[in-house]
Parts: C-alpha cells; sequence; structure tokens
C-alpha cells in the first residue's frame, strides 16, 4: 500500500470510530477502516435513522451532506441488504467525497453542547448592521458558567464547522480592542482543507447568529432537517422577499436558499416584533408543504450606543446662531428613500426656509450617481445641502449632537437602528409609520409619516423646522428613555433561543 | 444506487476461509473508492479537470459484485463475494 | 399686415413631432376627456394647451403621460421624478422634456385601454402546456367568449411594451376558432392601461415585465386581478431551477399592488395569505386572497383508444399498471417512488411503472436511478411528449397512480387520476391532501420511502381495497372549466359578490 493511501485509511477508520463511539456499536478489536465501516454501515443500514445516516456521511466523506447528498446516502441505504450497506454507503457518499478536498479530515463529536455559529464575523473584516449585532452580543457571554458554548465557523470551503483560529476570536470578541492587527487570514490550501478538524454537533443546540451564506444554506437545511441536533436563527428581515422590487433579483435568490433552510429550524428570534411578524408570516404557508413551522419568538434588539459616543455628543458645543440642521444617515439605496427627503429639502427651501441637510451614507455608485449630481446643483442654487458617502465616526457625532431632528423614511427595515441611535444621541426623529420604524418610534420623541407620500414628509419637515414647541416635546420625550442595552439583549437571546433548546434530560 | 436485488436476509452457507475473502475485497473496494473520490492518491488529479468522470467512474469490484449478482441471481451476497474474491486472486 | 415669418415659425411644430403631438393628444384625451379639442394646436402650444388644463401634481396623470409619450410603460422612478418636478415648478416644464424627447415608432398608435386587458404573453409564446398555461387558455377562451370589451395583450420580448397579440399568438391562446375571431384586433399598437382591469391569469419571470406589472398596478389607478398558482420558487426554492426564486421573487413585489389574487385552492390560498401577510412590514397589505379551486375534469376517452394504447404500450400482460406523472424535477419526488417501487419488486410483487413526464431541471439523478433499474430489468416506460388521449387512457388502464410531491400549487395529476375514477396515492398535506382526502386517495409521507412502498404494496395486493377507493373517487365534486372560468370573472368584475371561502 502506497504511504498516501495508508493515510487515507487512517483518517477514514478514526471518523468511523468516533460514529461508533457516538452511536455505541462496538468494533471489532484494532479494526482496518474497511473492517469499522463494514460493521457501522450495517448498522445505520439496518437502522434507517436520518440522524444515523447523517453522521454515517459525515464519517465517510468528511463533509456536512447537503439534502441532496443526503438523499443519496439514504437511497443507497434503503436498498442496501446487511451483505451490501458497505458497498451502498460508499456508493451513495461518492460524489459528495469527489467533488471536496476532505479525505484526511478528523471529526470531534461535539455532544449535548450549545454551539454558536459567527463563521462571517470570525472570518472577515467587516462591520455593518448584523455584525454590530454579533460582536455587541457574543462577547457578553465569555466566561459566564450560565452560559456555555462553543463558537464555530465554517471551513473555508464551506463544508462543515470547525472552532476559531486566535485571530478568528479576536474578530469576534474584541473588535474595538484588537489584539492582532486587522487584516485577513491567508487563504486556505487544498491541502489545509483536506486536513481540517471538523466539529460535528450532535443532540446539541446550534445558534446561528448571521444570515448564512448562501453556501452554507444547503448544509445547515440538511443538518435541522436530519441530524439530531435542535437549532435556533436570529431572524433580522424579510426585505429581499417582501421588498423585492427595491433589490437586486440575486439577492432575493439567496434569501430565498435561506428560507429553505430557516424553514427547518426550531426557534426564530425576530429583531423586533415586525421582523417577527414577518417570519411568522413565512411559518404560515409551511403547513401546505407539510413542513412543522419553526416558533417565531421576538428578542428586540438593544437600542444603547456606546458611553464614548455618547460622551462625544454631549460634549459638543452648538452654536445657538447656526441655521438648523437637518441629518439624514443610512447606506444610500432606493429602499432608504433619501431622495424623497431631498426632494422635501427643496421643497421647503423654495418656500424660504434656512437650514442645513446633511446626508451621510456609502452606496454603490450606480445609487449614488444620480442623487450627488443632484445634490450639487441644488448647492449651485444656494440650497445648504450636502452629501457624505464616507464620514470619521467623530464628525458623525458632532452632527447627531448639532442636529434639530434626523431622518428616516425607510420603506422598509427590519429594526431601523439609524432611530434608536438618533433618539440615544438625543436627536429627535422623523421615521416611518408602519413596520419595526413604528415599534422603535413607540417609544417617543419622533414624528411619523407615511414614506411613500411626498406631501407627508415636506408637512413633517416643516413642522420640525418652525415649531419650537413641537421639538422641545420631543425632547422631553427622550430625556425619559433608557435605552436597552446590549447585555440585556443578549440575556434576552439566550433565554428564548437557546436556553429552551437545551436538552435538559439525562443522556442515555 | 444499488441494484443488488437478491434478498441474503437468509443467513448463506460460508464456506471456509470466505469471511477473510470478503476482508480482502472489502479493502480493494476502498482502495478502489479513494482512487475515485480522493485528491490525496494522485489518480484524481491527473484528471481532476473531468468532474462527470470522477463523480461517475464505477467502482471496480463494486461492479463485479454487482454483475455477478445480476448473473447468477439469489446468490447470496456472502457467497458471491467469496466467488469474486476468488476469481480476482485466482484462486 | 403681420410679419409674414415670425408668428408662423412659432406655430408649426418642430418637424417630425406629429407622432409626438398624437401620444399627447391621447394621454390628454383619456386623463382629460374630449371636449378641450386637442386638435385645435399642435407642438409646444399643445404640451401648453394640456399642461394649463392639468390640475394638481398626479403620479397617475404622470404615468398616462409618460406611457403614451414614451410608448412602453414608465419606470417608478421616471414616474415619481416626474411627479416632483410637477411639484416644484408646474407640469409644463417636465411635460414640455417628456414631449420633446418622444421618438414615436412612425405607424404605431398609442392606444388607452380602460376595459378588461389580459396578459397572456407566456402562454401566448409558447406551444406547449404547462398547468399555468392550460388554466390560462381554459380561462380566458371562455372570458373572451363570454364578455366584451375584453383585451388580450402581450409585452414585446424586453417587457417594456404591452401590445395586442398576434396571429399566432391568439392562435395559442384561444382554443377555438370561433372564440378567436370576437379577439379585438390592435395591430401596431402600444396598449396603455388606465382606469381598466388588469388581469394575469399566468405568472411574470422576466425582471422588466414583473417591473412594469408593477408599475400599472400602482400608478394606472387600475383593478388588478391574478391568477395565483402557487409560491414554491420562494418556499420552496430548493426544488426550484437557479434565478427562478429571485425572479418569482419580483414577480411577487408586483402582485403586491394587486386588488385580488384568485388562488387555485386553499393550500395555495395558504401561502399566498402567509405571504401578503408579510407585507405588513413594509407598510404594505397586499392583495386579498380569494381561493377558487380548479375544475376537477375529466375527458371523455373511448374503450378503443384505451385499447389501442393498452398494446401499443405493451401493458396487456395482465400485469397491473402503476402510472406516475410529472416532469422529473427534484420536486416531484421521483427519486423516492422509485426506490419504493425496487423495494416491491424485490419483493416480488410485478407491476408495470409507467412514468410520464418530460426532462426538468436537475433530473441527472433521476435519469441514472431510471438507467440503473432498466438494466436490471425492471419494467419502468419513460413516456414524454405524449398526446392527451394516452395520458387519459393511461389514467383508464391504471391500477392506481402516484403523486408524492414535495410541494403542489394544485397538483392536476391528483385530479386528472382520481377524475378517472383512478385510485392515487399522493402526500398527506397541501393541496394534494385537499383534493384527494375521501375521494379515492391514499395519503401517505412523501419522504417515507418505506412508507410509500408499504402502501404500494397493499394497493397491489389488496383488491377489495382498490374497490373501495374506486367508489370514493365518485364522491369528487366534478367541477368544469366553465364553472372556473365563470368563478374567477366575478372577481375581475365585482369582487363584493363573491365571499371568501
Amino acid at each position: 500500500m502506497r504511504p498516501e493511501t495508508t493515510a487515507l485509511h487512517a483518517a477514514l477508520r478514526s471518523r468511523v470510530e468516533v460514529v461508533a463511539r457516538t452511536l455505541s456499536i462496538a468494533l471489532p478489536p484494532a479494526p482496518t477502516a474497511a473492517e469499522a465501516l463494514e460493521v457501522v454501515a450495517r448498522r445505520v443500514a439496518a437502522s434507517a435513522d436520518p440522524n444515523e445516516i447523517w453522521l454515517l456521511h459525515v464519517a465517510i466523506t468528511g463533509v456536512f451532506p447537503e439534502p441532496d447528498d443526503f438523499g443519496r446516502l439514504r437511497r443507497a441505504l434503503v436498498l442496501s441488504t446487511p451483505a451490501t450497506a458497505y458497498l451502498s454507503a460508499l456508493e451513495g457518499a461518492i460524489e459528495a467525497a469527489s467533488q471536496v478536498f476532505a479525505s484526511l479530515r478528523s471529526i470531534e463529536v461535539v455532544r449535548d453542547e450549545v454551539l454558536v455559529d459567527v463563521d462571517y464575523c470570525a472570518r472577515w473584516e467587516h462591520n455593518t448592521g448584523i455584525q454590530r449585532v454579533v460582536r455587541h452580543t457574543v462577547p457578553e457571554w465569555q466566561g459566564r458558567e450560565d452560559r456555555p458554548h462553543r463558537l464555530v465557523a465554517w471551513t473555508e470551503d464551506q463544508t462543515g464547522y470547525t472552532s476559531l483560529t486566535e485571530r478568528q476570536l479576536d474578530r469576534v470578541l474584541h473588535w474595538s480592542d484588537r489584539r492582532f492587527p486587522k487584516e485577513l487570514d491567508p487563504r486556505a490550501t487544498n491541502r489545509d482543507l483536506e486536513q481540517a478538524a471538523l466539529l460535528v454537533p450532535w443532540k446539541s443546540t446550534i445558534l446561528v447568529t448571521e444570515v448564512p451564506a448562501d453556501g452554507v444554506c444547503p448544509e445547515l437545511s440538511a443538518l435541522a432537517q436530519f441530524s439530531p441536533n435542535r437549532v435556533s436563527i436570529i431572524g433580522y428581515d424579510a426585505i429581499p422577499l417582501v421588498s423585492a422590487d427595491t433589490l437586486p433579483d440575486d439577492e432575493s435568490e439567496r434569501f430565498a436558499h435561506f428560507l429553505s433552510f430557516a424553514k427547518h429550524v426550531d426557534v426564530i428570534a425576530g429583531i423586533s416584533g415586525s421582523a417577527a411578524d414577518e417570519f411568522r408570516a413565512f411559518a404560515s404557508m409551511l403547513p401546505s408543504q407539510g413542513v412543522e413551522p419553526p416558533e417565531i419568538v421576538t428578542v428586540s434588539l438593544a437600542t444603547e450606543v456606546s458611553s464614548s459616543a455618547r460622551a462625544a455628543v454631549e460634549s459638543v458645543v452648538v452654536d445657538p446662531k447656526e441655521p438648523p440642521l437637518i441629518i439624514c444617515v443610512g447606506s444610500h439605496e432606493p429602499r432608504k428613500n433619501q431622495e424623497a427627503v431631498l426632494f422635501a429639502a427643496q421643497v421647503l427651501f423654495r418656500e424660504g426656509l434656512d437650514f442645513r441637510i446633511v446626508f451621510v451614507g456609502s452606496g454603490s455608485r450606480q445609487n449614488t450617481f444620480r442623487f450627488d449630481a443632484k445634490v450639487s446643483r441644488l448647492q449651485k442654487e444656494g440650497m445648504r445641502v450636502e452629501s457624505h458617502r464616507r464620514l470619521g465616526d467623530d464628525d458623525l457625532w458632532s452632527l447627531f449632537a448639532r442636529a434639530r431632528f434626523s431622518v428616516f423614511v425607510s420603506l422598509h427595515e427590519g429594526f431601523g437602528l439609524p432611530v434608536a441611535e438618533s433618539l440615544a444621541f438625543g436627536t429627535p426623529v422623523l421615521t416611518s409609520d408602519f413596520g419595526s420604524l413604528d415599534e422603535v418610534a413607540s417609544v417617543g420623541g419622533c414624528v411619523q409619516v407615511d414614506p411613500r407620500d411626498d406631501e407627508s414628509i415636506v408637512d413633517a419637515m416643516r413642522r420640525l423646522l418652525v415649531d419650537d414647541e413641537l421639538v422641545s416635546g420631543l425632547h422631553g420625550e427622550i430625556t425619559e428613555q433608557t435605552p436597552k442595552s446590549w447585555g440585556e439583549y443578549a440575556d434576552e437571546l439566550w433565554q428564548s433561543a437557546v436556553a429552551p433548546l437545551v436538552r435538559t434530560e439525562a443522556v442515555v | 444506487m444499488s441494484v443488488l436485488s437478491h434478498d441474503d436476509a437468509k443467513p448463506a452457507p460460508q464456506a471456509p476461509g470466505a469471511e477473510a475473502d470478503l476482508a480482502e475485497l472489502r479493502e480493494a473496494v476502498l482502495d478502489d473508492w479513494f482512487r475515485v473520490t480522493s485528491s490525496v492518491t494522485g489518480a484524481v488529479q491527473e484528471i481532476q479537470a473531468t468532474l462527470s468522470w470522477r463523480v461517475t467512474k464505477p467502482l471496480r469490484w463494486a461492479r463485479i459484485l454487482q454483475h455477478r449478482a445480476n448473473e447468477i441471481g439469489v446468490v447470496p451476497a456472502a457467497q458471491l463475494a467469496a466467488v469474486a474474491v476468488a476469481k480476482r486472486l485466482g484462486r | 399686415m403681420p410679419n409674414p415669418f415670425a408668428p408662423v415659425l412659432s406655430v408649426l411644430p418642430p418637424l417630425g413631432r406629429e407622432g409626438a403631438d398624437d401620444a399627447l393628444r391621447a394621454a390628454a384625451t383619456a386623463v382629460l376627456g374630449n371636449a378641450f379639442g386637442w386638435r385645435r394646436t399642435s407642438g409646444r402650444a399643445l404640451v401648453r394647451e394640456v399642461s394649463s388644463a392639468l390640475g394638481a401634481p398626479d403620479p397617475t396623470v404622470s404615468y398616462v403621460f409618460l406611457a403614451c409619450l414614451q410608448q412602453r410603460i414608465p419606470r417608478s422612478s421616471e414616474i415619481v421624478e416626474f411627479t416632483r418636478s410637477w411639484r416644484l415648478d408646474g407640469v409644463e416644464e417636465p411635460l414640455l422634456a417628456a414631449w420633446g424627447s418622444s421618438r414615436p415608432k412612425p405607424g404605431v398608435r398609442v392606444v388607452v385601454a380602460s376595459g378588461v386587458v389580459v396578459d397572456v404573453t407566456e402562454t401566448g409564446r409558447s406551444a406547449f402546456t404547462t398547468g399555468i398555461q392550460r388554466v390560462t387558455r381554459e380561462s380566458v377562451t371562455r372570458w373572451v367568449r363570454d364578455h366584451d370589451d375584453v383585451d388580450l395583450v402581450s409585452w414585446d420580448h424586453a417587457g417594456a411594451r404591452l401590445a395586442g397579440l398576434t396571429e399566432l399568438e391568439a392562435s395559442r391562446v384561444v382554443l377555438d376558432a370561433d372564440t378567436r375571431r370576437r379577439v379585438r384586433r390592435l395591430p401596431s399598437t402600444v396598449v396603455v392601461p388606465y382606469r381598466a382591469t388588469f388581469v394575469l391569469p399566468e405568472i411574470t419571470t422576466q425582471g422588466r415585465r414583473s417591473e412594469n406589472i408593477r408599475t400599472i398596478a400602482r400608478y394606472s389607478r387600475s383593478r388588478a386581478v391574478a391568477i395565483g398558482h402557487d409560491c414554491i420558487p420562494v418556499t420552496t426554492s430548493e426544488t426550484a431551477g437557479p434565478g427562478m426564486a429571485g425572479a418569482f421573487s419580483k414577480y411577487l413585489a408586483a402582485l403586491a399592488g394587486f386588488d385580488v389574487v384568485a388562488s387555485v385552492s386553499n393550500a395555495s390560498a395558504t401561502e399566498f395569505r402567509g405571504w401578503a401577510q408579510m407585507l405588513g412590514g413594509a407598510g404594505l397589505s397586499g392583495p386579498r386572497v380569494v381561493p377558487v379551486p380548479l375544475p376537477r375534469q375529466s375527458a371523455a376517452i373511448d374503450d378503443a383508444t384505451v385499447a389501442r394504447v393498452t398494446s401499443e404500450l405493451g401493458l396487456d400482460d395482465g400485469v397491473p399498471t402503476v402510472l406516475a406523472v410529472g416532469s422529473h424535477e427534484p420536486r416531484k419526488n421521483h427519486l423516492t417512488l422509485l426506490a419504493a417501487a425496487e423495494l416491491r419488486w424485490r419483493a416480488g410483487d410485478e407491476f408495470h411503472l409507467v412514468l410520464v413526464g418530460g426532462n426538468a431541471w436537475g433530473d441527472a439523478d433521476f435519469t441514472r436511478m431510471v438507467e440503473a433499474l432498466l438494466a436490471a430489468g425492471r419494467p419502468i416506460s419513460l413516456l414524454s411528449a405524449v398526446g392527451d388521449d394516452t395520458v387519459w387512457s393511461l389514467y383508464r388502464i391504471a391500477r392506481l397512480s402516484v403523486f408524492c410531491s414535495l410541494n403542489e400549487g394544485f397538483g392536476l395529476p391528483v385530479v386528472e387520476s382520481l377524475a378517472s375514477g383512478t385510485p392515487v396515492l399522493t402526500s398527506d398535506f397541501g393541496s394534494m391532501r385537499e383534493l384527494g382526502e375521501g375521494h379515492g386517495a391514499v395519503l401517505v409521507d412523501p419522504y417515507d420511502v418505506h412508507a410509500i412502498a408499504r402502501e404500494l404494496g397493499s394497493l397491489l395486493e389488496d383488491d377489495a381495497r382498490i374497490e373501495t377507493l374506486r367508489r370514493e373517487t365518485g364522491r369528487l365534486e366534478r367541477s368544469t372549466w366553465d364553472d372556473y372560468a365563470k368563478r374567477v370573472w366575478e372577481l375581475v368584475e365585482a369582487p363584493s359578490r363573491v365571499s371568501e371561502g
């Protein structure tokens, strides 16, 4: 036998032995890979238990199966006999095994634990919406004895869970206080992938904190359907389906792939009542396909801003002679409705009102080109309007401190972080009158309009500019607010989406 | 998919030494399987470009087993495997 | 005496603007009526005259003028910009700009349509019959036959313009020649729905077309009614081909502005209602969803045809036939059926398995498995592109049919089998359960291969059970396409009269 073949046999034997231990299957003493697989395949074929078939797939191939892979192995085993189970198992896994570099992998079964999937935050240097939630929440659980868990990410080829490297932990847990330089991990070579050490959850609870990458949705879907694990996810929004008209097709397509996983999970924790309602409505579609819907809970996001940001805002001294400032903060895309705000400002400028309006938010050139051209045109007409694509934190905080009010009249949001942020900085907000924005505005300090009605935006902005009593009333409402902390959010999330799924009965 | 259509629920009369032969056959099947699926064996690297070949290449020893099953009919698989092993080893 | 030059130059329209003037007149007549005599002036004077007649900014009016001047459905961003410009500077400025850039094709007329406008684009383009196209043809033929003022329209290939049907399209959509003669011919026209009733009996997966239908539903002040087939591409995207889920999401975004969706079953209504409820997050209310189940009709097939098909397909050897109708796409779950059938053959059962349906996305595993089973000598027949006579004969020949799909809006093969008096083994949820339960169907978990094999075995062996089920098929309410077309038409016309089911 050539040495590389010996290594392959050894790796397979070791994976199959792990499975045998997990399933309490007695193996002959010091078995070869083939002897071990022969025994395990017979037993799994006889049981026809989907959980066992799922695990057998991981053992043979070194990858988590997609639903189609799982189906192939299951069919092969269904049509096998005890004497041919071994052959059928190999044949049923051949297609999946042929498409990956995984033949030398080792596996560790993680039993009766909590796994927290932080894949994107672990591997990428990027920090907007979802990553901010994860990087605020997960650190709250570190070192807590009542929150035992392991952080996991996907192998670079998106075929199984692995533990995080020190640098990856740094990206997730110490975002604002980094121990390592901010640089990306080197790309994995085929050899790295071939030898990866997988973590295989078994009767465990998995919390998926992000919207998973398109490439892992099939694996997660099979895991949720066929493995004996329980799965929770955070439900951010259903924008790519509900507001598909505002996004490119491929985003909606990816979201549909995500839904084909989400429909099989146990719990979806919506980040607002409105997001939860969207997922509840989606869940109500599922009986038509015989799928038992997930349980939907609401765990509203935190609304606090960092103490340093607050302090920065509070330290700004505002010159009362400055014209009133309106700010409009958020990524620049059609759904955020900045065009309507600019139009309203233009109407009010024509009416002779004196104010300055500043737009802040990055966006693709396709989305910003015409807008920025219009802004320069209006500047030439003498209107005090600016549009910033990139702005440092200090500049942004200074704007919040100076603003008479902020405007966020988005057509659809999962939560409406800019509204919460503005309120946390003490700045009144003009926002939309439905969905999550209605919810976040319900604490007070906001004026609400139908964002699809230009005239109502014009009227509201005019009132906020000229009506001092209105604005001071809103300030009064804001003063009484206590923002929700990330610690509270992390606690609620654990209590609602993790704790109920953790197996309490004794392990047999 | 396997289309072995015999039923070996009943224990087959085992020829002396058949289990040892079977074990050897299983090892051979596994070698073949690795040759098809694993990049480590080197064989795959040569033909990586033709993915369809990779995933459909028959398992040689498994095919022998199946062909025998189809020809002979309801011979219990264990006995059949012994025949195949004997053939392969020239006994 | 007036200066012979200056006044003439200012009244004469710029060269070649007659087409734009006509488009402007068509829009003005639709929005303002004919009382103003739009033919007295032309060119810029006409723009001024029309502008002074228009009142407060109104996006619907912007839509009509832009559509007529551009000879296509305008993008919603254009409508919004036009209306905002109207609000800021008055309508003359944007209207003059739209008129100035209007380049109508010579000889192409704009028709502002305010009756019932039925979009049959895909059905008119394809000679082939999917379930959706069948529903469209059967319904539309009856609407044209029974009602006046129904215009059939289709989009150009870019999905930008609506036009009347060509002869070829009409022949593909309207099933009989007499009715076809009733279709109003609109050669060389661009149709602009305004205060119309816009009906979409099929689906759209072409991006521009979806976007424009959304614009019509939102801005044309038309009533919009759709037949809702299912939401499978987004609820079961794992069974949809690449690109389908994204394109389908745009279709749903268009439906969000509709007034009514007539869904083809209660199960499909469950899907559409769930989706409509999701729209709340975006502050939209979505259409009213009313289930109008498809008909349960079978075709009459004479015994001679049945006998001919039996012998042609070699099914006359006394061995029972199990029939499965449906394309080879993964959602139809044929792989599980094949595995279950193999388990029965191994157990010694004798039966022909006849699979009727075409190749489809993702059928590689299916093809491989059929090849392997055929190589092992299993009696499987694969039929595709066969005539209706053959299919209906097969329903009569079969001892039972199997349709264990993973998700269906309706499940025509269930109804066709039961309407033919043939028991069906089908999935225990959704529309398949709704149609089959108590009507001669045996319900089973389609993911459970052993359960399917068990029921298949029992149905092959147990003559008394088959007899009982056959009797039960008689309880299926036999509704017709006439009934169906009538019920949907009531929703097209007057939704308030129809109670929600």
